[in-house]
Parts: structure tokens; sequence; C-alpha cells
């Protein structure tokens, strides 16, 4: 259950404000959330967000951050497109902003596709972005990823990450990580392979997005899709593939999600420990809280609560004088769509389990919407029992767990 | 062939101290003790290795040794593990209990290393101010417990106003007030910012002052948030409290020093319900040690009677559950996370600064049962955390079982 009082504290101590500053991109990738393939996004009309409006949110984030002496909440300011190296003017503006402001320390993101990246690689090294570079694997594995004129961008992006990782070795070892969209041109194993080998890294990967796909796209999605763990159990080293990118794939990330919630050994923090807050606000849907994880803010000065809500679920607006956000009615709203789902959530064995935000159910703006990832009993059941049978394999696996291994 | 395994239950601690084991069931809150012989031993350091998840495979040659098992029957009837004879290859799995604190002290220096750390002010939960002296204060009893002092200067209400709002947090849930506040120069600012702020406070005042005040007291309009909690250092005062019976939000602390205190207060108690709640209270005044020994340290048999759950047992392994989460502000402007320890700063100190020193150098916040002779107890995580006690009478444990 949302209250306004909740909302106002997620956002006095808000964890990353990500900024769409360009919904322009030189790339045309088949799959790309934002292409023809889905639907729920603002129409790409190559606009880019005014330094204006941004000022407006970094103004108002910053005026209502609980600070006391001293005491700096971390905060990620975050670069998204579009490709926001279009956009390297408003990123370099608003940094300088931050910078001359009273503001504190922040951490700066982006998540590139790496086209432009030669030209701008000394700033990002320079105000140590943490990057996350789109790189399919090798050269055929990437061949989705192509420029408006059908060309496969992987040559120039792959000269520039290596230019990157020579120019800037200690940054692109500290700062830099990969994530890789997998499709029935790759496969895991390739991934793996390939940014292991090339730059030393472990790359994250994730499947196509299942939610929003047009219906007259269907087939073209079908063909395209993969599954992640499908694609590492049918790799020939799949056992050290898990072992090396472990939380990073889906049978370890559920035995951790299975003994973080089930074991009664872990605890987020000491207040968690002393209060049993997780017992105080069972939780119901995977809906994040409004803002308790990020801000993400349109180039239309749309605010939504993350850059993977379709659009018309903004929140608050960015107006020409103000930021216009009501803790109240963003809480009751959410509270209204939760409300749809209830019934099924009473029945669901998932919990707090439960992986599905609410944004993200195909139906949630109907009267009964269906939710995908409803679990019964025997579904349940059949789920424990893989994790179960899977910990018996790697029973080693436990103790890696509980030493190494933080998900929040 | 037949497969045969004992795994221990997820809420079924298993200590080993030297040559002896002990078994505590946190959900039934049943103990035992038994000694280890070479056999058992073993099978208590396999079910203990992290990798065997809380089972171990038991052979032909454990089985047929009675002491085995006996013990097994012992552990499986007692409901501290399962057995299972099986001819599956499937083998058993329990997740022994063991914390995994995700944001722990060492999370927090991390933070404070990369700039960040603001999370950290989370853990403040309870401030406590003294304010000023009290003639019928004492320079001593505040290391034990809640008491005016006597001899010090007064605090300023600016400096205990900017102390809270750079403290404020979803936890911080209680904040006390110790000294005379009648007496008090900011007494209307105070009470006036108390209205302001929306936590809960607690006036804490001795019998005495409140009696020569009683007046004012009635005359006040005390915001909503306020609570009393009266302090009566002497058992036969308490027939002198002059209130109503309606006063909901007035606690009482008796403060004995001997038996004869304890049935004292019983015998008032029972004729005098004013209070919401009141409750009663050893202090250690350098005569009294055995009453302390015979009343206050720890038995066995009150060990035998714990019934802590697998939380309250992580609780006592990482914190002190007595100051986790204080801060105490003297007149003089020290701070401390324990007014028996050293000060942590200044209340001019950033108030995240103080927490963080607790944090990466304090003593108190952090101080559990972890140096001898505790260490050593097969009842260490089963006994409270350390108290002012401890520190007061200078024994690192009051209990009779590692005297």
């Amino acid at each position: 259950m949302e209250t306004k009082e909740i909302v106002l504290y997620n956002l006095q101590h808000l964890k990353q404000l990500v900024f769409e500053v360009t919904d322009s991109c030189n790339l045309n990738c088949n799959y790309c959330g934002l292409s023809k393939l889905y639907d729920g996004h603002d129409e790409r009309l190559g606009k880019k967000l005014s330094f204006e409006k941004a000022r407006l949110v970094l103004d108002f984030i910053f005026s209502i951050r609980d600070y006391s002496k001293d005491v700096n909440y971390p905060i990620n300011i975050s670069f998204y497109g579009g490709e926001p190296l279009l956009n390297m003017k408003l990123v370099k503006k608003i940094i300088t902003y931050i910078r001359q402001s009273k503001f504190q320390e922040v951490i700066l993101g982006m998540t590139t596709n790496a086209v432009l990246l030669d030209k701008h690689m000394d700033y990002l090294a320079e105000n140590k972005f943490q990057l996350v570079i789109s790189l399919d694997g090798n050269h055929n594995n990437h061949s989705y990823r192509v420029d408006h004129s059908n060309r496969n961008s992987f040559p120039r992006v792959f000269k520039n990450i290596k230019l990157l990782q020579e120019k800037h070795p200690k940054y692109f070892q500290d700062y830099v990580q990969f994530n890789s969209v997998l499709h029935n041109r790759n496969s895991v194993e390739e991934i793996y392979d390939f940014i292991n080998h090339n730059f030393g890294k472990l790359p994250l990967i994730s499947a196509l997005n299942t939610v929003g796909i047009r219906k007259e796209k269907t087939e073209e999605f079908r063909k395209m899709y993969q599954n992640v763990n499908e694609s590492i159990l049918n790799s020939s080293n799949c056992n050290s593939i898990e072992a090396d990118m472990f939380i990073n794939t889906p049978r370890v990330l559920n035995l951790t999600k299975y003994i973080f919630i089930h074991s009664g050994n872990v605890f987020n923090d000491f207040n968690d420990l002393i209060f049993d807050i997780s017992g105080r606000y069972p939780k119901q849907t995977g809906t994040c809280s409004p803002f308790a994880k990020k801000m993400f803010v349109t180039v239309s000065g749309k605010i939504l609560q993350c850059e993977r809500i379709p659009h018309y679920f903004s929140i608050g607006k960015v107006l020409k004088d103000r930021v216009e956000l009501n803790a109240k009615d963003i809480a009751n709203k959410q509270n209204q769509y939760s409300s749809k789902i209830i019934s099924q959530c009473d029945r669901c064995y998932l919990n707090k389990e439960c992986p599905q935000c609410i944004y993200n159910i195909e139906d949630i703006c109907n009267e009964n919407p269906e939710c995908s990832c409803f679990c019964d009993e025997k579904k349940s059941k059949k789920n424990r029992e893989m994790t179960i049978m899977y910990l018996r394999e790697h029973p080693e696996y436990y103790e890696k767990i509980m030493n190494d291994v933080i998900i929040k | 062939m037949k497969k045969h395994w004992i795994t221990l239950f997820p809420y079924t601690f298993l200590w080993i101290k030297n040559n002896t084991g002990f078994i505590y069931n946190s959900k039934d809150f049943k103990n035992f003790k038994f000694r280890l012989n070479e056999e058992i031993a073993r099978i208590c350091h396999e079910l203990v290795l992290p990798s065997n998840l809380y089972s171990t495979q038991l052979t032909t040659k454990d089985l047929e040794n009675s002491n085995v098992s006996k013990w097994i029957s012992l552990i499986v009837n007692k409901f501290n593990a399962g057995y299972l004879s099986t001819d599956s290859h499937k083998r058993p799995i329990s997740f022994k209990p063991g914390l995994k604190l995700l944001e722990d002290k060492n999370y927090h220096m991390w933070e404070h290393l990369r700039g960040f750390g603001g999370n950290i002010m989370l853990n403040i939960h309870e401030l406590t101010f003294y304010i000023n002296s009290s003639s019928t204060g004492n320079d001593e009893y505040f290391k034990q417990v809640f008491f005016p002092l006597k001899n010090c200067l007064q605090i300023d209400v600016k400096n205990i106003i900017s102390f809270i709002r750079q403290s404020q947090n979803p936890f911080l849930l209680n904040i006390n007030i110790v000294g005379n506040i009648f007496s008090y120069t900011y007494f209307e600012q105070l009470i006036n910012e108390i209205t302001r702020l929306e936590y809960d406070f607690t006036i804490i005042i001795t019998n005495d002052d409140l009696y020569r005040h009683y007046k004012r007291f009635k005359k006040t309009k005390w915001p909503s948030n306020v609570k009393f909690n009266v302090i009566i250092d002497s058992v036969p005062n308490y027939s002198l409290m002059p209130f109503e019976n309606s006063n909901t939000n007035i606690f009482a602390t008796t403060l004995v020093y001997s038996k004869q205190d304890y049935d004292l207060y019983f015998k008032h108690f029972e004729h005098l319900p004013i209070y919401s709640d009141a409750k009663v209270v050893p202090v250690f005044n350098d005569n009294n040690l055995k009453f302390f020994s015979n009343y206050v340290f720890i038995t066995e048999d009150d060990l035998d009677e714990t019934t802590l759950t697998k939380r309250d047992i992580f609780m006592r392994q990482v914190i002190n559950t007595n100051d986790f989460g204080n801060l105490t502000i003297f007149p003089d402007g020290h701070v401390y996370a324990n007014i028996n320890l050293h000060p942590l700063g200044r209340f001019d100190d950033s108030v995240y600064s103080l927490i963080y020193k607790e944090f990466s150098e304090g003593q108190s916040w952090f101080r559990i049962r972890e140096i001898e002779p505790c260490c050593d107890c097969i009842y260490q995580w089963l006994c409270p955390s350390p108290s002012n006690y401890e520190l007061v009478i200078g024994k690192p444990n009051l209990c009779h079982v590692k005297p």
C-alpha cells in the first residue's frame, strides 16, 4: 500500500535520476524497445531534452532532499536515449550545473551504443561515468544493431571500445560494463566468449522485452526471441558459464532469491533485522514503490518511475517553470492499479518473489487485468523443486551466495 | 544401497565449544547440552560445514555406535533434526542459521569511502539530551539508568533542535529529555519545538522535582507527543505521588538497591496504580554487589528459560541491543554512544560524522559477547548484550555460568 509519506520519503532519498537527453538514435536496431516493434512509448520525433527542464528537475530533487550537515545520500545521475552521446552538449551542461551548484557529489552513469564513443571517451573517463555499452557479441551476433543505412555497427563500435580500453585502461577496468541482448543471432556462450576474450569482462545478458509488442509484429518478435536460460543450458560449457557469470545467470539468480527470501538468514540492513520491516509491509506485486529506485524524465518532460514503463503511465510533468508532482495522487494511482490484481496476488504463491511490475501487465488498464506471472500452488512447488534440485547439484553455491552476493 | 542422512532444521542452532555441544531450538525455545565424543564431534563439524547444507551422511558404523545413535534419536525426538534413510541420490538440504546483512558495518564504511553513506543515518533510533542539573539528581546513577545529573551546565535549546534536525529519519523513535525541565531556562521554547517536531518525546524527571513543580506541571499544556518517565530513587517516596488516576502518559521507573527495596516496591505498587506503566530497575551503588549477584546476575536456569527467536540471536551476534541506535548528548557538549565510554565528539560536530565514527571506531553499538570469558561460553549468544552494569561494576559478564 503506497502512501503520500512513502512517496515523499522516496523522493527525498532518490537513488537514481535518469534523463532521456534525446529520443534520436544513430542506430536503428531491429529489436529496440523504442522501435516500431513495441507500443507504449512516445513517438520518436528527434527531440532533445531542454536544459531548462533538466535544471527544474535537479532543483526540485535537491531542494527536497533530506540533507543534514555532511550527509551525502548516493544519487546516480544517468543519461539515456535514444543515444545519449548525440546530446553531449546537454549532458555536459547538466554536469557543469551540478558541479557549480551547492549540490553534493553524484555518481554519473550512461548507457550507450558506443558509435560516438571515440569522440567523447576522454570526457566520460575524466568524469568517471559508469558506462554501460551495448554489445551483442561478435560481428554476426551484433548484426541487429544496424545504422540507418542498415549497416552493421559492429566494426565502428568494436574499434571504439578497443580504443577506450587502450587509452583509459584503469577507467575501462573499473567503470565499464557490457550489456548484451540475446536473440536468434547470438547465444549466451558466444556473447560470453567474445566479451570475456576481447575485454576480460562478464556481460549482463538480457532477453528481448516480451511486453508491449505490437500485434502485427508478433511473428517477427518470435523469430528473434531466445530465452537466456535455455541458451545457457544449450551451451557446451554451461557449468563454467554459470560459475563465472554466477548471479547474472537466471538459475543462480533464482537460487539467490530463494535463499534470500526463504532461508530466514538474510536481512537488508540493521533496521530490517531489528524492526522486521519486511514483515510490517508485506509486498504485493513486484512493482517498485514510486521513486524508490529511480525517476525517469523523458525528452518531453514526462516523469516516470522507470524507463521500462510505458510512457502513458507518467506520474508527473516538468512544466515551464516548475515540476508538477503530487505525492498523494501518485500513491493513489498506483494503489488503484494494484487493487485491480490484488485478488490474484492473494491466491498467488510468488508473494515476495513476484517479479511483475503492474505497469508491464499488458491489460492493466482494463477492468479485470490478468497477471502473466500468476503462480498457483502446483507451479510454485515445481519452481521450488527445481531450485532445490539446482542447489543439490551445487551445494557450494550456498556459501558463495551468502558470502559474496548482494542484490537489492 | 540405503543412504542415511541427518539434517538439522533451519531454526536449530548448533554451537560447539571445546568438548561441549549445544543445541538451541529457536522455535520451541528448548535447548540441551551434550558431550562431544570423537564420533559426535565429527558429525557436528560436518553438519556445520557450509557446503554440507546442515546435513551429513551417516555411515553404518555411526549407526551401530550407541553414543551416536542415542544422540541422533535425541535430536530427532526433540524436533531439532530430521533423519532420512533413503535409496535416492537426492541429498537433503537445510539452511544453517547464519546471518547475512546486506548493509552491514563494512558496507557503510565502503559507502563512506565512496563519498556517500547517508543511509547510515537511518541507524539513529533514540536521542537522549541531558538538559540541565537537578538538586535531586545524582552524578553516578546516569551511568546505569536515565537519571538527572546533580552538577552540570545547561544545554542551549538551539543545540538540541539543531541536533534533532540533523538526526531526523523514519527510525528515530524516541527523544529523551533528562533533567529538571521546570528549571530549564528555555522551557517555553523547548515545548514549542517539541510541538513542531513529529517525534515522540519522553521527559525524564525525578519524582521530587515533579512533586515540587506539580502546579506548573498541571498548568502546562503538554504536546500530545510527550510522555513522562518519573524516576523514584527511593522506594518509600513512592507514596508521595500527587497525580490523579488518569495520567496515561506518565510512567514510573523505581530504582532499587536491595531485596528489601524490591519487596517494598511491590507492596506499595499494589496500592498505587497511578501510572500507565511502571517498572523497577536495580542500581549498583558499590555496596550491593551481593544483591546483584543474587538477583541480577544470570544463571544457567535463566538461560534455559530463554525464548529467543532466530532474529533475536542474530541481533546479539552483531549489535549491542542496549546501545545500538542511541546517542546521548551531555550539557557540556559531549556526545556519547554509551555514556560509560569515550565521547564520539561534540554536538556541534555533524551527526553524520559521529555516527560514522561509532561504526568505524566505536566500542558501544557493536559491543557484543565476543571477548573472554563469554566467547568460550556455550551460552554466548543466548546471553543478553553487555549492559551498562558490566561497565560500572567492571566485569565483562554478570553471570554465574562463567563467573
